[in-house]
């Protein structure tokens, strides 16, 4: 009868590992989740089981294997500390999947993709599905320092050429990744065939868009923002693009370069 | 006291000659307009619905960050972003046509010729099954909340918009006033079919390491569990005084909350920042409601309305 796209489930706690300094791989078995999801989708999860902390925290969808989803997250507040605490057999609710992925419309052939920090959590689907498509792929990663750069072995054995960046020169270049993935068009003429994928903290994400939109390549930023429903009804999300202001969650996460208003005092008051 | 359990209770409840065939109501800014949630769940097994707050003209609402977290609550500070009333009659109302629920269309504006002007223009769309008026908005600059926490006010554009619409005009009460009873009968006398509170408690929240206010307006708008105990003694006041039915409303999360609104004399209950939290929650409400009439013998929801034992000899 009725078809419901998003679904609310309660899903088992399979796996839920250290990889870094205070960040975890959560694995989760959830059998009724939609298997239509798409890279650079999300999920919401309850991160608790009483009425404080309230509401619920938004995640990149980061993997998908049989009935399996994968989340990568960072211990920042109360809500990922409760999430670091679940063991096998715990169960977590979830809703998903949720907004608009990413988008890879032929004839691409070449992905360049930037992540910043956690932003490399949505790249491991985006890379499958890369992949699967024949499409040859770069990543541009950057982070605070060494240890804060998570999946390097991952994308290596999926043959993704690397570009890293710290902050603190502890790995790759020293500097931002934005300035390497700058670097990078001296020495490589765009084309239309290329696209950009990028992930990250909205100051870099910005950046990323504003080159890419002097270089006059395709390019989706997946932004983060305070969200209370995941699912487009309270509004509180949203981000100045060129047709008002959007949600991040429904008309995004992820939103094209051109489309975001990468100077928001340009945005017109009421 | 134990009664012989009923056999099948009747939830059905008529508010302002609005038949719904529950008392759960989903909350007006908490529920899109419609179309969102409908991707989750079957929307006619709602008492009704509420959408987002209209305007006149579209509004882009207020810069952002609209909402933070607070203790078993939340701030918003949105500004009424929505589409305008032309646009949602003609965009968002034909699928609303199709569910079998009631659709209650809250609306907003910015003089009470406004308001009148925009519930004028629902009067003749067919599909609306009543219009709550909000004038109890903390986040916007010019009206809202200003008419909702002025007693001339609110008996202006209450009776402006009696005079424009034929539907049953619900009153969204404001919490921020000292006394919320003197805004029921103000309504009530203006010709007012029901009430419906509270809306959002005004409040704030301060980031002390940028020391800046986490909301871009300053302050905003306080939901959920957090201000349910203010809402159940508001319920309860108004009750006491008014002839019309209350729409409860203010941290309702659980079935528990529902009969506790009823009992303090809510006709109904509506179901808010519940939704963002566990959206199916008004599905479980409804059925905890049924269980625990059968379980102390009521047979018809308006039963539980005000059966409050207040101990008094």
């Amino acid at each position: 009868m009725s078809f419901f796209p998003i679904r609310q489930v309660k899903a088992r706690v399979t796996g839920n590992h250290q990889v870094a300094e205070a960040t975890f791989r959560l694995v989760l078995s959830a059998k009724e989740f939609p298997a239509a999801a798409q890279p650079g989708q999300f999920i919401m999860l309850r991160t608790s089981t009483t009425e404080d902390p309230l509401l619920r925290r938004a995640f990149s969808l980061h993997d998908r294997k049989d009935d399996h989803l994968g989340i990568l997250y960072k211990v920042v507040g109360r809500g990922t500390d409760w999430m670091a605490r679940r063991r096998p057999g715990d169960v977590i609710d979830l809703i998903g999947p949720l907004g608009r992925g990413f988008s890879s419309a032929p004839p691409l052939r070449k992905a360049l993709l930037v992540a910043g920090g956690m932003g490399i959590a949505p790249f491991r689907l985006l890379v499958r599905s890369l992949q699967s498509e024949g499409v040859e792929i770069l990543l541009f990663y950057g982070a605070r320092t060494a240890g804060d750069l998570l999946e390097l072995e991952e994308m290596e054995a999926a043959s993704v050429s690397l570009l890293l960046a710290t902050e603190d020169g502890s790995r790759g270049e020293k500097g931002r990744v934005t300035e390497l993935f700058r670097e990078h068009f001296r020495k490589v003429e765009p084309s239309a065939s290329f696209k950009i994928f990028a992930c990250g903290p909205q100051a870099m994400l910005y950046e990323v868009a504003r080159i890419a939109l002097g270089q006059e390549i395709a390019c989706d930023v997946s932004l983060e923002s305070q969200m209370a429903c995941g699912l487009g009804t309270c509004m509180g999300c949203v981000i100045a693009t060129g047709s008002g202001y959007q949600r991040v969650c429904r008309e995004g996460p992820v939103f094209s370069a051109q489309s975001l208003l990468l100077d928001e005092s340009a945005v017109k008051h009421e | 006291m134990v009664n012989q359990p009923s056999l099948m209770p009747d939830l059905s409840v008529e508010i302002a000659g609005i038949l719904m065939k529950n008392p759960v109501l989903t909350g007006s800014g908490t529920f899109g307009y419609g179309e969102e949630m409908s991707q989750i769940y079957d929307l006619s097994l709602l008492g009704a619905l509420t959408v987002k707050g209209l305007s006149l003209r579209p509004q882009s609402g207020n810069r952002p960050p609209r909402i933070c977290e607070t203790p078993a609550g939340m701030l918003n500070s949105i500004g009424l972003q929505n589409i305008g009333i032309e646009a949602f009659v003609r965009d968002k109302l034909p699928f609303l046509r199709r569910i079998d629920t009631r659709v209650i269309a809250n609306i907003y504006g910015h003089s009470a010729e406004e308001y009148a002007e925009v519930a004028n223009i629902l009067d003749s769309a067919n599909g609306v099954d009543g219009i709550e008026l909000n004038i109890s908005c903390p986040n916007v600059k010019k009206g809202g909340m200003a008419f909702g926490t002025d007693r001339a006010e609110t008996c202006r554009v209450v009776r402006h918009v009696r005079k424009a619409t034929r539907l049953p005009l619900i009153v969204k009460l404001s919490p921020n006033v000292t006394d919320i009873t003197e805004f029921a009968l103000a309504a009530e006398d203006e010709g007012a079919d029901a009430l419906s509170l509270i809306n959002t408690l005004l409040g704030m929240a301060i980031d002390i390491h940028e020391k800046r206010p986490r909301l871009s307006r300053g302050v905003g708008g306080l939901s959920g569990p957090a201000i349910r105990p203010v809402a159940l003694r508001m319920v309860y006041q108004v009750s006491q005084v008014t002839r019309l039915p209350v729409i409860g409303m203010g941290g309702v999360v659980c079935a528990e909350d529902a009969v506790a609104f009823l009992l303090a004399g809510a006709s109904a209950v509506s179901v808010g920042t519940a939704n963002f939290v566990d959206p199916l929650c008004p599905l479980e409400i409804v059925a905890g409601i049924e269980d625990y009439m059968k379980a102390h013998g009521f047979s018809r929801v308006q039963e539980l309305s005000g059966a409050l034992d207040m101990g008094e000899s």
